[in-house]
């Protein structure tokens, strides 16, 4: 694909598998994007669509085994992330690519104080920053994203401290260093929507302000409608769609992300019925040859059923899809 | 009103916490906080608010699921209070419970016909292993799942076949009152849709009314006929569902329809971040709910309950400023 500005992350024919309980499952299947600095992309699917795979996989974060990268390469700043040694992976996790989790309960460690838990980015990456100066840092990041009382905050543990604060304190650990990759898997998933509203809001803004590239993982359309450049849809492991947010939304071309946008209830939408998606997601082992939507699609043909469908292709600027159909 | 199905009035129900080990005064929290409404038959209430308003604890409070503090429950007409025990029989035949996480809600060591029928055979209704079967194949039909599933066990299926099952045992009973404790927020959007569906489509096949407990005022707007927006364990604004829309009057309302993010480009509608988050409600609060979180806080806010005022009809809202 064609980004002008300049590749921060280029993932090249990418399939990621799994072996689970003695079967092999493929979790993403060869696919391809790229990441221009400053951008935001927007990864949309549904649970087990292999969106949080794929984006970790930039972190070379999966357990391997039973993870296998079958295929592919990621370029991460002119890095072959995959052919790096440990070592050599250490200095860019956290230091070049922050990662702001979905769950703040479980990523945050409960026996550890919050204000420590930042200080380890600081002084795993930057050893010869004096102390004072890592406090002073921290409680900057800690009113940065919006924390009250920083001073007293720094000495509390994860319990203490309400969902929308402990996730806070994880996109302070994710940004400490100036990160050029944010990627944000499900940031707002466990909390209100009052408060994910702040918790976007501030993401935006950070985005904005320190020029960082931004990937989001998330299920909610919504979300990736006010906050993203541009979309990836994927469904059972396969890019279905991949465009600018404004055309996918006006004209979304792929029938799953027709069918995903219409049985959203919107604000809009008066009572009766909702148009659904009949049928549900297979699992992995269950993938049958052709397309992997095929089974639940309205407009499916014969074709359909017997081919996979061709690699995304262009079909407007910008805008691209894999289905038969066009 | 004779009327109604299910009338509540001022119910309340406290948790006990002890806010100091060995002295200190004991605390309560107050998870539903005097909270009246009734149901008619056929209508759909939808309950929205954030984690910790008390919305489900108003629903368990209603299957007896917790015993109500203070306050009445009439059950066409009759206080549960003075209810004999043929007549609680009745009631829990009626008011049937769907719960929140599909995963936990059933047994994992029994099967789809055990889970179904449980109720059925407690309540001494059918007894023949045919007739239970017969029953099953029908419910499961009804819900949209294949018979064959009689035998199977809950891991074999996903979370929206799940909640089918779940939806499935509540409808055991032909109850008159469903209780829907967020039945669609563990599930996916294609799925979500299909079981939004299903329940519009028994609701109005049984003539069933619902409550409807949901964090998504989205889903809320689609599925009821009377919104209640509930903060800190009250209610805060009462609205048919596009009235809500169309004249909010609680500034919590306001705050939680902007909050939502719309699947749409282009149209930006104003956002208003709210400070801080919902506090647990612990101890008699003075003056309104929503006084520490409010933008248009006044003085006033900590000092008056707020008065319920007529926003439009058959809206009110809980406000001084409404």
């Amino acid at each position: 694909m064609s980004v002008t500005k300049k590749d921060l992350v280029k993932v090249n024919n990418l399939s990621i598998g799994f072996t689970v309980e003695e079967q092999y499952i493929q979790a993403v299947d060869s696919v391809s994007f790229s990441l221009g600095q400053g951008e935001s992309l927007g990864l949309v699917g549904e649970s087990g669509c292999g969106k949080s795979v794929t984006a970790m996989s930039i972190l070379k974060l999966l357990p391997i085994p039973p993870g296998r990268i079958e295929k592919g390469s990621i370029v991460f700043n002119g890095k072959n992330i995959l052919s790096l040694a440990p070592k050599e992976l250490y200095g860019i996790r956290g230091k070049e690519i922050g990662v702001i989790f979905q769950e703040p309960m479980t990523s945050l460690n409960p026996v550890k104080r919050v204000g420590e838990q930042v200080a380890e980015a600081l002084t795993i990456h930057l050893p010869e920053m004096p102390a004072d100066k890592v406090r002073s840092r921290i409680l900057a990041l800690f009113k940065e994203v919006g924390l009250p009382n920083q001073e007293d905050i720094y000495g509390m543990y994860p319990h203490s401290l309400s969902g929308g604060m402990r996730q806070r304190v994880v996109i302070a650990i994710a940004i400490a260093c100036n990160p050029k990759l944010l990627i944000a898997d499900e940031p707002t998933t466990a909390l209100d929507v009052t408060i994910q509203a702040q918790i976007m809001e501030l993401i935006e803004s950070l985005h904005k302000q320190y020029n960082m590239a931004l990937i989001l993982i998330t299920h909610n359309m919504g979300l990736v409608a006010t906050t993203c450049d541009r979309v990836i849809v994927m469904y059972a492991g396969r890019f279905a769609e991949v465009a600018a947010v404004k055309d996918l939304f006006k004209q979304p071309l792929h029938p799953y992300t027709n069918g995903l946008l219409q049985s959203i209830p919107t604000l809009d939408t008066k009572g009766g019925k909702l148009s659904s998606i009949k049928g549900t997601v297979p699992h992995p082992s269950k993938f049958l040859p052709g397309c992997r939507f095929a089974p639940r699609c309205p407009d499916r043909f014969k074709q359909c059923d017997q081919n996979t469908p061709p690699p995304l292709k262009e079909h407007k600027k910008g805008h691209w899809v894999s289905c038969w159909l066009y | 009103m004779a009327s109604d199905l299910l009338a509540v009035k001022h119910l309340k129900k406290y948790f006990p916490v002890q806010k100091n080990m060995f002295f200190g005064k004991k605390a309560f929290i107050h998870a539903v906080d005097g909270i009246s409404f009734a149901i008619g038959p056929r209508q759909t209430i939808g309950l929205v608010g954030e984690s910790g308003c008390g919305k489900t604890t108003l629903g368990r409070t209603l299957v007896n699921l917790e015993k109500p503090t203070a306050g009445e429950i009439y059950f066409k007409g009759k206080n549960t209070a003075d209810f004999k025990y043929s007549e609680w029989y009745e009631y829990r035949k009626s008011v049937q419970f769907i719960f929140q996480d599909p995963y936990s809600s059933l047994n994992p060591r029994k099967t789809v016909l055990d889970i179904v029928t449980t109720s059925l055979r407690s309540s001494n209704l059918l007894y023949s292993k045919k007739k239970l079967a017969g029953r099953t194949e029908e419910l499961l039909k009804l819900v949209g799942l294949s018979t064959q599933y009689c035998h199977h066990y809950p891991h074999e299926f996903s979370g929206g076949q799940r909640q089918r099952i779940s939806i499935a045992r509540a409808l055991a009973l032909s109850p008159e009152l469903l209780i829907c404790d967020e039945p669609v927020s563990a599930l996916d959007v294609s799925i979500q849709a299909q079981v939004l569906n299903l329940l519009n489509g028994l609701k109005n096949k049984f003539n069933l009314s619902l409550i409807f407990i949901s964090h998504d005022l989205a889903v809320v707007k689609h599925v009821s006929d009377m919104i209640f927006v509930m903060y800190r364990g009250k209610i805060v604004e009462k609205a048919p569902g596009a009235s809500l829309f169309a004249h909010t009057g609680h500034p919590y309302s306001k705050a939680l329809i902007s909050a939502i993010p719309e699947p749409k480009v282009g149209k930006s509608k104003e956002r208003i971040i709210l400070k801080g988050d919902v506090s647990t409600p612990v101890g008699e609060m003075k003056g309104c709910c929503f006084q520490d979180r409010c933008y248009m806080a006044q003085k006033i806010c900590k000092k008056q309950e707020p008065p319920a005022k007529q926003v439009a009809k058959e809206h009110t809202a809980f406000c001084h400023f409404a």
